[in-house]
């Protein structure tokens, strides 16, 4: 019962399709400029109504469903404080004071542009800490200070009254020499053994600030483009960021200078979005630096990485566009001989993508980073469609019918086939939208409804222009030899049968060797990948990622009270894949009392030296060289006169030690001249820096109370205490390089241990590239799905099937043995290929199947026939199409032309190769569904050919 | 090595700062020259030693540089005790300083730079140098006493060694106590012995 009904709907299906087929061509051929005028004001509509309402997205966040939490937060937060999200502009100078002058002058030019710009941060004004700075130090720190103003006094002394070089040195080597004296006549007398009843516990000598200090030197004299950075935190202790550097924004090491800017919102959101500012912040950068040598600056920043993204993109799909332009005419003319056919076939596609975009402004209402390509995409699918049409029509034609019949001939065979493979590609894609990720729905839903649009373009449009040209133009035969490429494909055939087992054979080979590779098949995570080689935010933050601990994503997390806060910024920061969390927590500092108290016992080591220090003296080189050789002799490898107690870490010593014998050497080949210029330099550097941290230490040895968040300066509040003061922002910095994919894995799963609501750039990323990447295997493998079961119940055979699907498996496998040829990884871009290498791959065997069941003649005479020339023009324009692609800068964009290319080349050569020779010995009747019956002038001359195939 | 034996160096020349040097009417460049040819002649030996004993015995003044190094503690010390501590200082300058001073000598090079004479007070400055290991600086100071030169301190790098060693002094006596001091030193001397 059930295969009786299963056959009744069959032959109901069947007919169905066959009355529907019989109405269009007949609506074609009777009512040609109707339907023309028809589509013409659709399509006008379409662009009227496109051009008026679609939008361009650029945010990754775009392309994620707006009910993830994680992307809700986001939202939130950057509505709620200040400072996320910004443009970064990062500079790196030759010194400190440069890149201080730099960014001052940026920031003055950048607040005057208010058409590109809202906000400009680039300095920290810490008045409202005045007093309370050296609470920033940690208990320790402020001890140790303590110890070094105590054991260093004499020294600190000298340098307040007489700075400089010299009688830094000096006072070390002194102090050396204290120590080593003291040591040398305590052994002498037998005083160096501990005393019996109470061995004392002495502290090793700090000799970390002398080595910092040699290998700063050592630097200077050494290295050409040298920048100044501070020995003197093995002197101070390490300060917090905040209360350093004058209140500019510094990496840790002084490298880099930052400056925030938030850019004017533009009312015509698109990929120019942020474009115009980002453009404006870079004009001002390139027109100061001139006036800097040696400074180096660049932008760069979530907002600045999207922005060079799009626009890289959007100007690689423009020239890709022109080269696919050229090339597939280039392709259709070859083929066709004839400027009619593809002034068709172009007319019918674009009428298809007029109504496509259409469709999509009415359904999405915007495109994405992903969508944008909708149009080549579209063409590589669809423009089969008019390819398959214009070859039977030809052929139809040729054989002598007139305009109607020949029609009606590609209405009732091709037609059929080209529907078959649209109804399989957009199911294909609305298989895609199964996919948990936004961006690959809308990819399901705009490809899938165009390629049905495209479809009925191709079934309206193409047949009426075909009817209406007829008229003006009317078609005449070509000459045989004029037949396209007609040799060519002739000759293929004919190699096919001659070397059939051969090519079976190289094929199974070719084959077993793709599989092969297939473990060496990855995906690659790092989203700066997929951008231009030298693309300057990318440069910039790669640079930032490799001299710095920090790159500019960042996690956040909230939370309700600065209590809670420094207890979450604590939980963070013990994590090992966190760098540092900057939080409320992190601006008011933790057991103050203490730490006030320890300040305060500061006082009476500094009071009475001077707060101002004079002008350096000019470095007598002759007197330093002697003093450095004099430490030397007392740095020496054997030197036993240690003691033991107080003798510094080997490693420490060894490194001063290396540093030292640098300086010398340095001090002996450099020409004098050059020496002092440089050493002078070095000083003022030195002095400058030491006069910020004495005049900070100086002012801020009595606070007037703890540090409380109304102390916080207002430019910080805004930035980690909401609008409203009831959340308090955690920004976490990872420690490792979060663009891969297994640091940044480590990040977002340690950090959710401590917070699952922990959001921002990182987490974000992490999930729309594991959405994404989960989205197009998924979607891969429900168009696969789809794809087989639309093309058993329309071919209805289990056999013809299979051998449809041949050309695609086939092409796959073979794809990736070329991905590992020519080095190709899958990423974030190119994955889009997968659905699309179903579609287009599945097209070419169901035609061939469809023609080989119409005509019962494989091997040859299926790769000579219109239909194997049509596969292979199809193919080739796509090839091109997407092969246009490599001439983009984006590496992404390029990723996909490659690796499309090498598919679609895959899937051709198994589909004109392997499957015209399996279908020399393949039954015409298999198992399943009842076969499809074409059109019935169709059937007596199909009957009459196959009887004629047999015999 | 070297450092040691310079420091012994040192020691020695602390040591005889007190001493009213037996100046035989010399400059105080030739006082200094004096002492460090006895230093660098020095030889193990039974002839030695007694040479030693002799140049420190008429050179040396022990007694006052004992009674500067411990303060206000000499004045506590019976008149035995106080010849016990002088006898330790000679002990410990003759067995323990003389040899490793003499050693430290051996490969360097001794240059008298500067010769400064201000009224009874006079400073002499050496550069000792090593080629491969750097140079250092000695000063002397001399102060002329009943028409003799006598050297009063040594200066490692302007490092006094006298006030360092009258610092240390201080601090284990009053850490410890007097006999603690002289404990060590005997310890010392027993170990170098």
């Amino acid at each position: 019962m059930p295969s009786r009904l299963m056959t009744y709907l069959g032959r109901r299906l069947v007919a169905g399709e066959r009355e529907l087929l019989q109405f269009l061509a007949r609506l074609n051929t009777t009512y040609p400029q109707t339907i023309l005028c028809v589509c013409a004001l659709a399509t006008v509509l379409c662009v009227f109504y496109t051009a008026r309402n679609l939008q361009f997205v650029t945010g990754r966040n775009d392309l994620i469903a707006s009910d993830k939490r994680y992307l809700q937060l986001d939202e939130e937060y950057a509505r709620e404080f200040m400072g996320i999200d910004q443009v970064v502009v990062v500079v790196e100078p030759r010194d400190f004071q440069q890149g201080k002058d730099f960014v001052s002058r940026l920031a003055a030019v950048l607040e005057r542009d208010t058409t590109h710009v809202t906000e400009v941060f680039y300095r920290i004004d810490t008045s409202s800490l005045e007093g309370k700075k050296l609470l920033y130090l940690t208990p320790d720190d402020l001890r140790a200070l303590r110890e070094s103003l105590e054991e260093y006094r004499d020294l600190v002394r000298d340098l307040t009254v007489l700075p400089g070089l010299n009688t830094l040195f000096r006072a070390i080597n002194q102090q050396v020499s204290t120590g080593m004296v003291s040591h040398l006549v305590s052994g002498f007398l037998g005083l160096d053994a501990p005393a019996r009843e109470a061995p004392e516990e002495r502290d090793p000598v700090q000799i970390g600030f002398l080595k910092s200090l040699l290998q700063e030197m050592a630097r200077a004299l050494t290295t050409p483009a040298y920048r100044y950075s501070s020995p003197w935190a093995d002197f101070f202790g390490e300060a917090d960021e905040l209360i350093e550097n004058d209140g500019y924004l510094v990496s840790s090491d002084r490298r880099f200078l930052f400056l925030m800017v938030e850019p004017r919102e533009s009312e015509e959101a698109g990929f120019a979005e942020g474009a115009a500012s980002i453009a404006a912040i870079r004009r001002a950068i390139a027109e100061l630096r001139p006036a800097f040598p040696g400074l180096e600056a660049g932008v760069t920043g979530t907002k600045a990485l999207d922005s060079d993204e799009a626009l890289s993109a959007q100007t690689d799909a423009q020239v890709a566009a022109v080269v696919s332009f050229i090339g597939v005419t280039l392709l259709y003319l070859l083929f066709f001989r004839k400027l009619r056919h593809p002034l068709l076939i172009v007319t019918t596609l674009a009428v298809g993508l007029s109504w496509t975009m259409g469709f999509v402004t009415l359904t999405v209402g915007h495109l994405t980073i992903i969508t944008v390509f909708v149009a080549p995409m579209l063409l590589g699918l669809a423009d089969d469609f008019g390819v398959h049409f214009i070859a039977r029509y030809e052929e139809e034609r040729s054989r002598g019918q007139d305009v109607v019949a020949a029609l009606h001939g590609v209405f009732g065979n091709t037609v059929r086939g080209i529907s078959a493979g649209a109804f399989t590609t957009a199911l294909a894609f609305a298989a895609v939208m199964l996919a948990d990720f936004r961006g690959m729905q809308e990819l399901g839903l705009i490809a899938g409804g165009g390629i049905l649009l495209c479809l009925l373009a191709t079934v309206t449009v193409l047949p009426a222009c075909v009817m209406v040209m007829e008229t003006y133009w009317p078609w005449k035969a070509a000459a045989e030899e004029k037949v396209a490429l007609a040799g060519v494909f002739s000759g293929l055939g004919t190699a096919i049968r001659k070397g059939r087992w051969v090519l079976l054979a190289l094929s199974g080979l070719l084959t077993l060797g793709a599989l092969a590779t297939v473990p060496t098949v990855s995906f690659d995570y790092n989203l700066l990948n997929l951008q231009a080689h030298g693309t300057e935010s990318v440069e910039w933050e790669l640079r930032i990622i490799a001299h710095s601990e920090r790159s500019s994503r960042d996690a956040l997390a909230t939370a309700s009270s600065p209590e809670e806060a420094m207890r979450k910024a604590a939980a963070f920061e013990a994590l090992p894949s966190v760098e540092t969390v900057e939080s409320v927590a992190a601006l008011i500092p933790t057991e103050q009392e203490e730490r006030i108290s320890l300040v305060r016992a500061l006082a009476p080591l500094v009071e009475d030296l001077p707060p101002v220090l004079a002008a350096p003296s000019p470095v007598d080189l002759a007197a330093l060289r002697r003093t450095l050789d004099s430490l030397r002799l007392k740095l020496r490898e054997d030197n036993t006169e240690w003691d033991p107690q107080r003798k510094p870490a080997e490693d420490e010593l060894r490194e001063a030690r290396q540093s030292l014998y640098t300086v010398i050497e340095g001090l002996q080949t450099v020409p004098t001249s050059v020496a002092q210029t440089i050493l002078e330099h070095f000083q003022q550097e030195l002095f400058r820096d030491f006069q910020e941290k004495w005049s900070l230490l100086r002012s801020n040895l009595n606070p007037p109370g703890p540090v409380t968040l109304a102390d916080i300066p207002p430019q910080l509040a805004r930035r980690f205490v909401s609008n409203d003061g009831s959340k308090f922002l955690l920004q976490i910095y990872p420690k490792k390089n979060v663009w891969e994919r297994e640091p940044l894995e480590e990040f977002v799963t340690q950090l959710r241990q401590v917070d699952p609501d922990v959001t921002g750039s990182p987490i974000i990323g992490y999930e729309s590239i594991r959405a994404i990447k989960d989205g197009y295997i998924e979607g891969g493998f429900y168009a696969f799905l789809a794809i087989a079961v639309v093309t058993f119940l329309t071919l209805r055979r289990v056999g013809d099937t299979l051998l449809a699907l041949l050309p695609l498996s086939l092409g796959m496998i073979w794809t990736l043995g070329w991905m590992w040829l020519f080095g190709l990884q899958f990423n974030l871009a190119n994955l889009v290929v997968v659905p699309l290498i179903i579609g287009i791959g599945i097209e070419n065997g169901i035609h061939l199947v469809h023609r080989f069941r119409e005509e019962g003649e494989g091997g040859p005479a299926l790769v000579a026939g219109s239909t194997g020339r049509a596969v292979t023009l199809f193919s080739l324009t796509t090839m091109v199409g997407f092969g246009s692609l490599m001439v983009a800068q984006y590496y992404g964009i390029f990723s996909i032309g490659l690796l499309l290319t090498l598919a679609v080349g895959s899937v051709l050569v198994a589909s004109l190769v392997v499957l015209p020779l399996l279908l020399f010995h393949a039954p015409l009747q298999g198992v399943g569904m009842p076969s499809a019956h074409p059109l019935p002038e169709e059937s007596l001359a199909q009957e009459k050919r196959r009887a004629s195939g047999r015999r | 090595m070297r450092i040691r034996r310079l420091t012994s160096f040192c020691v020695i020349a602390a040591v005889v700062f007190g001493v009213v040097s037996q100046g035989w009417g010399e400059t105080p460049a030739e006082i200094v020259k004096q002492l460090i040819g006895s230093v660098r002649s020095y030889k193990n030996t039974d002839n030695s030693a007694a040479q030693v004993r002799k140049v420190t015995e008429e050179t040396l003044a022990i007694q006052e540089l004992a009674q500067h190094v411990l303060g206000p503690q000499w004045g506590k010390l019976s008149a035995r005790e106080q010849q016990d501590f002088v006898q330790l200082l000679q002990d410990l300058v003759q067995k323990v300083a003389y040899p490793k001073s003499a050693e430290f000598f051996r490969d360097l090079q001794i240059e008298f730079t500067t010769e400064r004479v201000n009224g009874n007070e006079a400073e002499v400055e050496t550069v000792v140098s090593h080629p491969q290991e750097g140079v250092v600086t000695i000063g002397y100071r001399l102060r002329q006493k009943a028409g003799r030169w006598v050297i009063t301190d040594v200066l490692l790098d302007d490092v006094s060694l006298v006030t360092n060693l009258r610092t240390q002094m201080q601090q284990v006596i009053a850490k410890e106590s007097y006999q603690g001091l002289v404990r060590r030193m005997r310890e010392k001397l027993a170990e170098e012995s």
